[in-house]
């Protein structure tokens, strides 16, 4: 590296004489001519350049302070889930043509990513019984409040209500909340977080452009979401269901039930948690909003000489949905972690994803049955007689943050979500997540521990 | 790979459907270890339509994909605007660690307090950068951050009993990002021409200040790849009529350690990680674009963010700025990317990311002397770290998109075409400055040899790429035929049941 | 791709500038435009694929000789000195030949003479070569006509209807310089580029444009209510009337309220009368393409009285992107300077392109 007081450069000093002779300047401090000279060049407060080993260090030893679930118990979920990551996919992942790459805009040097993104839709479409799905969105909070700005702009300027299910996480309410603050459009939520996806009927008026529900719900319970669909078109709104991509593995599609957008965060189909992000957003709708379907979608074609290829399609109609509130600004995706979810969709296949979700659905129903005999513990209090598939609610005799203290101190458990962060008055309840790599031992050892902390 | 015969009825790559057999697995899961509950049976499905492959099947499908994709490890990514620069890879290494990648986003802060400390110390990176207040990391994408600095203003605004400003000026060499995000906001775009030098007019913007303006939108280096020669004066016009000025911080790699965008009025601006500071593109996301506030908008920034107190216990938690205008993403935005971004900081130090914004603008600016005889440049001024050319030579009838398919050949990804707008036939180069001079040279020597094929032998360009697995492909019937999942076009995954 | 134009010029003869006892001017503005798109499209297969059909001699054989030019039928023999008629007969023998486009020299009079004769069945195209040229199809220069004309062939432009404007000759006659709309044509259109996310830029049709307009305008009808809409001449406002969802004259200015046709093609006096004293108005106008006159040319009946009944701040004027990429600068000539200046006070008009979407564009 040649030092030239403030401007350093790569090139050797002859190669940097050559090119500042091809500009046709004096010397480099000239390229920034048009910065204003006082403000240019400031000195910044920032700490001294690391070689790549002192930085590896540095990094690896923050990674030390914290508490990775990856080889411990963890009961935790709420949107961000612990399951098993075939190696198929960061292999493919580490692929420099892949990661590397930008958004496929010349599909003749991008064939490889579009095909796989192809690939990625047409799985997601079968795993929700949609017809369309984009190539991804951000993550399913953001996935949802699009959701919901396509309903808007389906259903016409007079209806500018959203009704939706307070079992749909609270982040993603706060997500859709804040993307609405551009428009004149609400969002209702009925106060009864236990509420069922029937009682939201009577929120639903001439105002209303959709319907959001979530199935398996927040707090794991499935809907009864039969008939749902039937009579939220038949008072002109849309519905919106946000779903758990494992659970489609075993369960109805939202397809079936008559879904008009299907949003998820995909996230479960082979992405680690990330500290809660990158994530994958599921976009799926029926062919006749393909037009308000925001984002990349791939379509199939042919070159000059017949041979089949993939493009980027429908790259205008954002431009082209001309109310405001359809609008999309969304231009990067998480392309890298559609094709993830690709390869581990691939991988699983239609046996594993449903295998996988029935280990979730016995051992989180093994977990349930063994907590609900601990004395003083109750289970789905508010949801007798609902099933519900990964995740369960229990309520204990004090607040949930200290009995979860307690399970990492003294077992090493990291324990389920404190419903008291975004319920108030749930201080003392908890959201358990129960999936594949749970091990009975492991399950049995929380059982142990709630036991303890509650007598 | 040349295409000789005249009709490929076999596909390059058959797809996983095509491919799948019933009864052929690639993984086994472990037996259940816990008696079965009982399931029920009205809400199941008799099929979850996936594929049915074998590993080595997967790999070698996935492998041969990888083979049909150019990134920018395979070589040179001019694409303007974009930053395709070179992406360590220690960063990749570390971002894996179990201790970042994975850690739930909800759990207690006690336990993650090495990944709050990341993600506070690259706020603090942000701020001192880029010459602001505060910073949040919510916004996952450069449009995410647009969008977000917009609602900011749009709060601003209504807290100040000026919920009637609802204009927003938007330059006609303005990402196509702005307009819409404007228009998500509830704003109405207000489009301002560039003058004869390509910077903003600043008459326009005289004229477009009153008592409806919100702010402005604002490009710095602009996507010609210029500086705004008159920022200072429009900063003051904006700010004297009410408004704030967003800062669109996509071309943030020309001015690194540079200048301070808060320190030029910007109120508010995105940083897009995915391009100033060497994350992966991804092949088109995740990004991230964290948000840089100057003191007027700092409490309005998106939350959480993290607040460091030496004193309390633990150091590092999670806080919501006094007026935030909320959640943008469902937990702390691109966390991953966020791990890369500080690293990458960290390495280079303050020196090093200056030396990236000169190295940025001196190979831009060699490039644009190198072609600029056969590539008109048409605001031929010095550059910053892209510039803009016409792709039409001299004597030739060929235009943008004949020149960047032809450059395929030359094993170069193309430029950006067609953007800006107000350019014909534009190519926008951006060549980073990860590039060495032998590379800047050798595409030098192919848009020179281009520009001479495109007067002798047009049909080379007309006829490109040759020697990619597939030439040029029709949109128009993609478009027509709407063909997005394998089902439809084959019918080869059944039912869905 | 390829195709078959019809090309007429002229001898400056038959022109309306004639006609109004001015001097014909010559007529190699042909050639300035035939010589370029010539150099087009040599070379590639479009040139084998392009057949002319004209008139013979000076009216358009010659100059296709000259720039030779290979496939050329004379289809017509042009009396001398040529005459409306020959226009007429000319235009008449080029749509039996089946052309795809008529190119033409002359200026307004041409424009209309060809465009009636087409009745709107194939685009038309005007070598800017006559006095007045205040339609919108004519190029803006003949060099410029040809790269219209190769886009044309390559299949990159849409034919998308145009308003002809004249001059009014009774009035002329009377001493007064009167520019009326008289109709519209097809003519070929150049797409706008719109940007969608970074790096597409993709074309956006007319129609589309128009329809965009119409939304934003619908929110500010909706907004003002109990205010008088007054609708100006021309197609882009018909247009976007159509889109709106009311039914427009296209030559006249027609009022409506809440949505509601109030009265069709006023007269100043007429529009004073509506008005009153209380209404509360705004006027919708685009400007003339090319041009650039907003008032002045073709809306006489919008007197310095009217705008000023009506109050300069309620003007709302509109145009879609590519009409102006032709029209960089807009005009104000109410014939009352005042008012002209306060109407450009601030150097710029904001001008609708789309939903919720202005453009900063100079007044001159």
């Amino acid at each position: 590296m040649v030092n030239r007081g403030m401007i350093e450069s790569r090139h050797s000093e002859t190669e940097h004489a050559e090119m500042i002779r091809t500009i046709g300047i004096a010397s480099a401090e000239q390229l920034f001519a048009d910065v204003p000279k006082p403000l240019r060049f400031p000195s910044l407060d920032l700490p001294e350049p690391l070689a790549e080993a002192d930085l590896a260090r540095e990094l690896r030893g923050q990674a030390r302070r914290n508490t990775p679930i990856e080889d411990r118990p963890c009961f935790l979920g709420a949107g961000s889930y612990r399951h098993f990551i075939p190696a198929t996919v960061d292999y493919v992942l580490q692929r420099g043509e892949f990661y590397t790459a930008y958004t496929p805009y010349q599909p003749e040097l991008s064939q490889g990513m579009l095909q796989a993104m192809f690939e990625y839709q047409s799985m997601i479409c079968q795993l929700t019984g949609m017809e369309v799905s984009n190539a991804s969105h951000y993550d399913g909070a953001t996935s949802l409040a699009e959701a919901i700005l396509l309903a808007l702009d389906a259903t016409g300027d007079a209806r500018d209500r959203i009704v939706m299910s307070p079992a749909v996480h609270p982040h993603y309410r706060e997500v859709a909340t804040t993307y609405l603050q551009g428009t004149n459009a609400e969002i209702l939520v009925p106060d009864d977080p236990a509420i069922a996806a029937s009682g939201l009927l009577p929120f639903v008026d001439s105002s209303t452009a959709a319907v959001v529900v979530q199935n398996p719900n927040f707090f794991g319970l499935s809907e009864q979401i039969d008939g749902l669909a039937q009579v939220v078109h038949g008072l002109g709104a849309l519905l919106i269901v946000v779903s758990d991509p494992i659970a489609l593995g075993l369960f109805q599609p939202p397809g079936a039930y008559g879904a008009d957008v299907v949003v998820a965060d995909g996230q479960p189909l082979g992405l680690p948690p990330n500290f809660g992000g990158p994530s994958l957003g599921i976009f799926a709708t029926r062919r006749e909003h393909i037009r308000r379907l925001v984002g990349r979608v791939v379509g199939e074609t042919a070159d000059t000489e017949g041979r089949r290829g993939y493009v980027l399609t429908l790259a205008t109609r954002e431009q082209h949905i001309r109310r405001e509130r359809a609008t999309s600004n969304i231009c990067t995706n998480s392309a890298l972690g559609a094709l993830a979810a690709a390869v581990y969709l691939a991988t699983l296949g239609k046996p594993g994803l449903r295998e996988v979700a029935e280990l979730c659905f016995n051992k989180s129903h093994y977990a349930a049955k063994q907590i609900s005999a601990i004395p003083k513990v109750k289970v789905n209090a508010n949801a007798q007689g609902r099933d519900f598939f990964k995740e369960f609610v229990i309520e204990l005799t004090r607040p949930a943050r200290d009995v979860n203290a307690i399970l990492l101190e003294d077992h090493e458990i990291i324990g389920g979500y404190d419903l008291g962060g975004s319920f108030p008055g749930h201080e003392n309840q908890m959201l358990l997540a129960v999936t594949e790599l749970n091990t009975r031992a492991e399950i049995d050892n929380l059982v142990h521990a709630l036991a303890g902390v509650v007598s | 790979m040349t295409n000789t015969s005249p009709k490929h009825t076999e596909p390059l790559e058959r797809t996983l459907y095509e491919q799948s057999v019933a009864g052929r697995r690639a993984i086994t899961l472990p037996k259940a270890d816990v008696p079965d509950a009982p399931l029920p049976d009205a809400q199941l499905r008799a099929d979850n339509g996936l594929p049915e492959l074998s590993e080595s099947q997967i790999v070698r499908h996935y492998l041969r994909l990888s083979q049909m994709n150019f990134g920018v490890d395979s070589g040179f990514y001019p694409l303007g605007s974009c930053t395709m620069k070179h992406n360590p890879k220690i960063n990749e290494q570390l971002a894996r660690l179990p201790g970042f990648a994975s850690i739930h986003p909800l759990q207690d802060a006690a336990t993650v307090q090495g990944a709050l400390e990341i993600m506070h110390g690259l706020q603090e990176a942000l701020k001192e950068i880029g010459g602001f207040a505060a910073a949040s990391l919510q916004p996952v994408a450069g449009a995410q951050g647009e969008l977000t600095a917009l609602l900011m203003i749009r709060a601003c605004h209504a807290d100040r009993g000026q919920a009637h400003r609802d204009r927003i000026l938007v330059p006609d060499t303005a990402h196509g990002t702005n307009p819409a995000s404007a228009r998500m906001a509830g704003f109405l775009a207000v489009e301002i021409p560039s003058d004869a030098r390509g910077n903003v007019d600043i008459d326009a913007v005289r004229a477009a200040c009153d008592d409806r303006l919100a702010g402005i939108m604002l490009t710095n280096p602009n996507t010609l790849g210029l500086f705004e020669e008159r920022i200072g004066d429009i900063v003051e016009l904006v700010h004297a009529a009410g408004g704030f000025v967003y800062g669109d911080g996509a071309n943030m790699n020309a001015l690194t350690a540079v200048v301070r965008p808060g320190e030029l009025g910007i109120d508010v601006m995105h940083f897009n990680l995915h391009k100033t500071f060497a994350t992966p593109h991804g092949g088109g996301g995740p990004g991230s674009g964290p948000l840089g506030a100057g003191a007027r908008l700092a409490e309005y920034l998106p939350g959480p963010v993290v607040e460091h107190d030496p004193a309390a216990d633990p150091r590092y938690r999670f806080a919501r700025p006094e007026r935030s205008i909320g959640r943008m993403t469902a937990f702390h935005g691109n966390f991953g990317m966020l791990v890369r971004a500080f690293a990458y900081i960290r390495a280079l130090g303050a020196a090093g990311l200056r030396t990236n914004a000169a190295d940025a603008v001196l190979n831009a600016n060699y490039l644009r002397g190198r072609l600029k005889s056969e590539y008109p440049v048409p605001f031929d001024r010095l550059c910053m770290h892209e510039f803009v050319s016409e792709g039409r030579p001299e004597g030739s009838s060929a235009r943008a998109i004949d020149i960047s398919k032809r450059l395929m050949d030359f094993g170069f990804h193309p430029p950006t075409n067609y953007f800006p707008l107000i350019v014909r036939e534009a190519l926008m180069i951006e060549p980073t400055e990860t590039e060495t001079k032998e590379t800047l040279d050798a595409f030098a020597e192919a848009m020179l040899q281009i520009a001479a094929e495109a007067r002798d032998a047009p049909e080379k360009l007309r006829e490109a790429p040759h020697a990619t697995p597939v030439s040029r492909l029709d949109e128009v019937k993609a478009a027509r035929e709407r063909i997005v999942t394998d089902r439809a076009a084959r019918g080869s995954d059944g039912e869905i049941g | 791709m390829g195709g078959k134009i019809g090309l007429k010029g002229t001898d400056g003869l038959a022109d309306e500038a004639v006609r109004l006892g001015a001097t014909p001017i010559a007529a190699d503005r042909a050639l300035a435009s035939l010589k370029p798109l010539k150099a087009l499209i040599s070379g590639r297969r479009m040139e084998r694929d392009l057949d002319w059909v004209t008139c013979s001699g000076a009216m358009g054989g010659d100059a296709l000789r000259i720039t030779s030019f290979e496939s050329i039928e004379i289809v017509h023999q042009a009396s001398s000195p040529t005459t409306v008629d020959d226009t007429v007969q000319a235009v008449q023998s080029f749509l039996e030949a089946g052309v795809d486009l008529i190119l033409f020299c002359g200026g307004d009079g041409t424009a209309r003479d060809i465009a009636t004769a087409t009745a709107k069945t194939v685009p038309i195209l005007g070598i800017p070569s006559g006095v007045k040229m205040y339609s919108g199809v004519f190029g803006i220069t003949p060099e410029r006509v040809a790269k219209v004309v190769f886009a044309f062939l390559e299949g990159r432009v849409q034919a998308a209807e145009a308003d002809l404007l004249d001059l009014d000759e009774e009035r002329y006659r009377c001493g007064e310089w009167v520019i009326r709309p008289v109709g519209s044509a097809l003519t070929p259109f150049e797409p706008t580029l719109t940007q969608t996310a970074k790096a597409f830029a993709v074309e956006a049709s007319e129609a589309q444009a128009k329809a965009e307009i119409a939304d934003d305008l619908r929110d500010q009808i909706s907004a003002c209510r109990d205010t008088v809409f007054l609708f100006g001449p021309g197609t882009t406002v018909q247009s976007v009337a159509e889109h709106v969802g009311v039914e427009k004259t296209l030559l006249g200015i027609d009022a409506f309220l809440n949505g509601r046709l109030v009265e069709r093609d006023l007269n100043e006096r007429a529009i004073l009368r509506l008005l009153g004293d209380k209404k509360n108005a705004v006027l919708v106008l685009s400007p003339i393409g090319a041009q650039g006159f907003v008032l002045g040319r073709g809306n006489l009946q919008l007197s310095p009285e009217v705008i000023r009944r009506i109050g300069t701040g309620n003007i709302v004027v509109v145009a879609t992107p590519a009409k102006l990429q032709r029209t960089p600068v807009l005009h104000f000539d109410t014939g009352d300077a005042a008012l002209d200046r306060e109407l450009g006070r601030n150097g710029y008009l904001s001008v609708v392109i789309g939903y919720h979407l202005r453009r900063m564009v100079p007044v001159g």
